[in-house]
């Protein structure tokens, strides 16, 4: 078996795992499930495309959930931008619409470490165990890192930024 | 596979989509370093040929390195005024340093024939190398790019640790042909002592020779801008049925699909892609489609959930997509039924 069919069928048996965890935080942030389904599509392509580095590597699901992240959080802000946002009939989607837009515009002005220990905690839904192996840092590190994004967020969102995170977290 | 898949498209189609889409990159990674590499080769061949002075041959090509730390920023010459950004974990490659060591040359991220230089602290490189002595005003100098040709050359994520980060400047959902990589050329001789246009060897259609001149890439010149094209428009899944509370009660019980996808194919010269869904002509939905990552000249965008109806029979909905752009708009449309939700008693 070559070395590439070999890499090729390693990234299938991961396949399901990690495009679901791609998806679940890109939906969170965009809602969207089209775009969603998109942008994990395109995490996942870089992955294969780096997988002989990567697939062997225990952080490996926060490389990919780190990507769709900034994939999801890129496209949310150019949306944003945007005058034609979508509209449905039910008018209840614009609350969730604005709180989204809310949540992605403050978290993209967190430095870069606390945005992915916010992302794959709340977002991705990792546990702490799992954010510090995925990011190569310290339990601690992390508890560190969320004390002081959740703060930023509070900062910008008001107080109520972790049920505005848990929110959007709850979706999808 | 899981149960209960919970993306539009089926598991093994992402699945397959996904594999070209990274064959592909990773067949474009290997031929910017390929083509890079040769270039730089024949650089320094070149370079020794004319009895280059300061120059230390290093045979192999530009070397690839990581900007590691809280990103670098990048100078048209070193100590001078900023000209760019790169961010921790961007990927470039080194052509040259300063006389003292403290810069490193590297090829310009915006523009593969350009050269800007970063503090060597900032950057990790792949392998260590003698890199060759350049002056700045050997260089090609950082040229100005129109507002549409916004998209980056950072062609890999550094994969050890940091995946790219797509800021506005570095985002690859650009639906542009230049979009995630720098166009495959060839790179000028920095390694030649002589900064002359003879250094220019490259494709790229510029005739910037020093490092004063600015210069535009080459976008649409012409007077008329090409006329928007859409060749097929299509909502999936159908049958769509309207949602009561609590939320997803119909899916489950009725099947249907509370929401859907609008899709638009074969989009070309378009810079928006806005849709309307009307039921007998009276408009109930509207929206606006992104481009596709992984679809070439295909928008997409999710339509519904729509609330409950008085009527209690199902209603035919059109949706009519339209891709906008300067030259004009074109339009499809597609038709589906919208079912109520009959709750269970």
């Amino acid at each position: 078996m070559t070395s590439t069919v070999r890499a090729q069928t390693g990234f299938e048996e991961a396949f399901d795992d990690l495009f679901l965890r791609a998806f679940r935080v890109a939906r969170r942030i965009l809602a969207d499930p089209a775009t969603a389904e998109d942008v994990a599509a395109e995490a996942m392509a870089r992955a294969f495309a780096h997988w002989p580095k990567i697939g062997d590597q225990p952080w490996r699901e926060g490389w990919v959930v780190r990507v769709a992240t900034n994939l999801s959080l890129d496209i949310a802000r150019k949306r944003s931008r945007l005058t034609d946002v979508a509209v449905q009939e039910a008018s209840a989607e614009d609350d969730d619409v604005a709180v989204r837009l809310a949540l992605v515009e403050a978290m993209a002005r967190l430095p870069r470490r606390q945005r992915e220990v916010v992302a794959l905690r709340h977002l991705a839904g990792m546990s702490e165990a799992e954010t510090a192996a995925a990011l190569r840092v310290s339990a601690g590190s992390v508890k560190t890192h969320l004390s002081r994004g959740l703060a930023a967020l509070r900062k910008g969102l008001g107080p109520d930024a972790p049920v505005l995170v848990g929110e959007v977290a709850g979706d999808a | 596979m899981p149960e209960n898949w919970p993306t539009p498209t089926p598991r093994d189609e992402l699945l397959a989509r996904v594999v070209v889409r990274g064959r592909r990159i990773r067949m474009l990674n290997r031929l910017l370093i390929g083509v890079a590499a040769a270039a730089a080769t024949a650089a320094g061949a070149v370079g020794l040929a004319l009895g280059a002075s300061g120059t230390v041959s290093f045979g192999g090509g530009p070397v690839g390195a990581d900007v590691g730390g809280d990103g670098a920023t990048y100078f048209a010459c070193p100590n001078t005024g900023a000209v760019g950004e790169l961010h921790d974990g961007d990927r470039v490659y080194l052509t040259g340093q300063d006389d003292s060591g403290d810069w490193v040359q590297v090829r310009s991220p915006l523009v593969s024939t350009s050269r800007v230089w970063i503090r060597g602290e900032h950057v990790d490189p792949d392998e260590q190398v003698d890199l060759p002595v350049a002056t700045c005003s050997d260089e090609v100098g950082e040229l100005e790019l129109a507002d549409d040709a916004t998209t980056t050359t950072t062609t890999t994520e550094a994969v050890d640790q940091e995946p790219d980060e797509p800021e506005e400047t570095t985002t690859t959902v650009a639906p542009s042909t230049t979009a995630t990589t720098a166009p495959p050329t060839t790179t000028p001789a920095t390694t030649a002592p002589t900064p002359t246009t003879t250094t220019t060897t490259t494709t790229v259609p510029t005739t910037t020779t020093t490092s004063t001149t600015t210069t535009t890439v080459p976008t649409t010149t012409t007077t008329t801008a090409p006329a928007p094209v859409i060749t097929s428009a299509s909502v999936s899944p159908t049958p769509m049925i309207r949602r009561v509370s609590p939320a997803g009660s119909c899916e489950s019980s009725f099947g249907g699909h509370e929401t859907s996808t609008v899709r638009a194919d074969g989009v070309a010269n378009a810079t928006s892609v806005p849709w309307v869904a009307r039921i007998n002509g009276q408009q109930v939905a509207s929206g606006s489609l992104s481009p596709s990552l992984q679809v070439p000249d295909r928008w997409q965008g999710s339509i519904g959930p729509f609330a409950q109806g008085s009527q209690q029979s199902p209603d035919q909905v059109t949706v009519v997509v339209t891709a906008s752009g300067p030259g004009g708009s074109a339009q499809r449309s597609d038709s589906f039924t919208l079912n109520e939700c009959e709750a269970p008693f």
